[in-house]
């Protein structure tokens, strides 16, 4: 069963926070410790995918072939026919964007078992430029069929997907924050693809949300109780396939979905909902 | 079967299979025909019973537009019914313009963008070190495929670990789409080029089986390094009057050139 964290437990902007891909390695040593037939595939990016640990666990597993992003899924994927489970690590932005057209012909075309990690996404290079962004990535890899995509939220969502994902035949595309974020979800969370989750109730409005923008959404519901407004915080860890029915259910239940039992409020917040049914929080 | 003979009847089926078709790409299958017979014929270690065995050797066809010659050579050696052929490109068809790894038996790769097959290649040939298998990785590329700048990555990465039990053929045709590959980009010295990159280069004529055998079954070519065999061949071999011609790269033969083209061939339609 998935718990989230207590409201009391939360306060949110108090807790330590964490980068999510030192998650990621330490489950992916301890997912390859498990199954000899995962590896590592890197462009160059050992350092800023925290593969250190790996490396060092697994040297002949870590596969780098240099800053060569279209020649690095190609190669995941003939890893795949040759029945390994590659995790593809590099930075979101250069993992996507060069090697689009591998992802889609290689990975999700073929059906290969590759497990693609795009990590340091959305603004998490903030300062470096757009170029470095990456706030595309997941409305290109969601337009591709036969991929799954996953946005975790904290560290612990972020070993729970990749869990779920070594243990799961098929292509897989998942986002490793390097943004510090709190821990939201409980120890003992179990990913389940394609499932919303409630991680706070509420009548009023509902908010969904995932990746490092799921706490924030979180402070956001508490400054809106604040304001005497209930909001519904919806986690969406899986991008696709999409939980339609959570989002179908949260429109007919929370209040924005229909017409106000009461007149809008002159606050501030409240003046911020839009009509339509939910507010979706942007990602990254 | 004897290799030439094998050819010989994939190139007919071939023609046939474009023909009733209506479309395909018979000029760049005809001058692949002979390595894949060679290949499906005499060098891999796979058979229509062994297709899911970790332990069999790989052929990715990377120039994926030659389907064409895929499916026939798979037919021919028992992969797929050669009834099946009758379906190429139909509605729901398993034979697509470019080969689907998930519908056809035998198919590596689904291939079609060009400078895909040999990054995979390169994936497939470190698992087999991994593994520290026998296991052979053979992959074809068209020459106008080497402009993809992918194959280059590829290829320092095929170096760099050593890969010795891997093997790029090129269907060095010397045409693409509409021109040679000489006024489109050159890519000579594409020996040198491929040397400089860590790979021992062989060159043969890839009509030759003998010359194509004699390479292809003595991989590692030399210890240590991937192999590069450079093979020379003529879009729409041996069809007196397709070969090296450009215009056959994806026209139809009519009814009376698929005549005359099997004339050539010693059958008839």
């Amino acid at each position: 069963m998935t718990r989230t964290l207590s409201a009391a437990e939360h306060s949110l902007s108090d807790r330590p926070r964490f980068d999510c891909r030192n998650a990621y390695v330490d489950t992916l040593v301890e997912l390859a410790g498990a199954d000899h037939r995962i590896v590592g595939v890197v462009n160059d990016s050992v350092g800023s995918s925290k593969l250190e640990a790996f490396k060092k666990a697994f040297p002949d597993r870590l596969i780098n072939v240099g800053i060569a992003e279209q020649d690095m899924v190609g190669v995941a994927a003939g890893l795949a026919n040759g029945g390994r489970i590659p995790f593809v690590s590099a930075a979101s932005c250069f993992l996507t964007a060069r090697a689009m057209e591998q992802i889609k012909a290689d990975v999700a075309y073929s059906d290969r078992n590759v497990k693609l990690c795009g990590m340091s996404p959305g603004m998490a290079y903030g300062e470096l430029g757009p170029t470095h962004h990456s706030i595309e990535d997941i409305a290109w890899l969601r337009a591709i069929d036969n991929i799954v995509v996953v946005v975790p939220a904290d560290p612990i969502e972020t070993a729970a997907a990749m869990r779920w994902a070594a243990a799961t035949e098929g292509p897989v595309f998942i986002r490793v924050s390097r943004m510090s974020v709190p821990q939201i979800y409980a120890d003992d969370y179990t990913f389940q693809p394609g499932k919303a989750i409630t991680v706070r109730a509420g009548d009023d409005v509902t908010i969904i949300s995932n990746g490092t923008v799921l706490w924030r959404a979180l402070v956001a519901a508490e400054q809106l109780a604040a304001d005497g407004i209930s909001a519904r915080v919806i986690s969406m860890p899986t991008v696709k396939p999409l939980d339609v029915d959570a989002v179908v259910a949260a429109a007919g239940e929370t209040r924005a979905s229909s017409p106000p039992r009461r007149p809008p409020r002159p606050a501030r917040s409240a003046a911020r909902w839009p009509r339509p049914s939910c507010s979706t929080t942007r990602y990254g | 079967m004897h290799i030439a003979e094998a050819a010989r009847q994939i190139r007919i089926q071939d023609l046939k299979l474009v023909h009733y078709a209506g479309a395909g790409h018979i000029g760049g299958d005809l001058s692949a025909i002979d390595i894949l017979a060679t290949l499906y014929g005499a060098v891999l270690n796979v058979t229509p019973d062994t297709v899911d065995d970790p332990e069999r050797d790989r052929f990715i066809l990377s120039k994926g537009h030659v389907a064409g010659i895929l499916y026939t050579t798979l037919a021919a050696f028992g992969f797929l019914p050669v009834a099946e052929l009758a379906t190429f490109l139909k509605p729901l068809s398993a034979l697509n313009g470019h080969p689907n790894r998930r519908k056809v038996p035998g198919v590596e790769a689904s291939t079609g963008p060009l400078g895909h097959g040999l990054p995979i290649a390169v994936g497939h040939a470190l698992s087999a070190k991994l593994d520290v298998s026998r296991r052979r990785t053979y992959v074809l590329v068209g020459d106008g495929e080497l402009q993809e700048g992918s194959n280059w990555e590829a290829m320092m990465a095929a170096s760099h670990h050593e890969l010795d039990r891997l093997t790029v053929i090129v269907d060095r045709n010397r045409l693409q789409q509409g021109a040679t590959v000489r006024e489109t980009n050159d890519l000579e010295a594409l020996d040198q080029k491929a040397a400089a990159f860590g790979f021992a280069v062989v060159e043969v004529n890839g009509h030759d089986h003998g010359e194509l055998l004699d390479v292809l079954s003595s991989i590692p070519f030399r210890p240590g390094k991937p192999t590069f065999v450079i093979a020379h061949t003529h879009k729409g071999h041996p069809i007196s009057f397709m070969s090296n011609n450009a215009v056959w790269h994806h026209r139809v033969p009519n009814p009376d050139e698929l005549q005359r083209a099997l004339n050539e061939l010693g059958a008839t339609a």
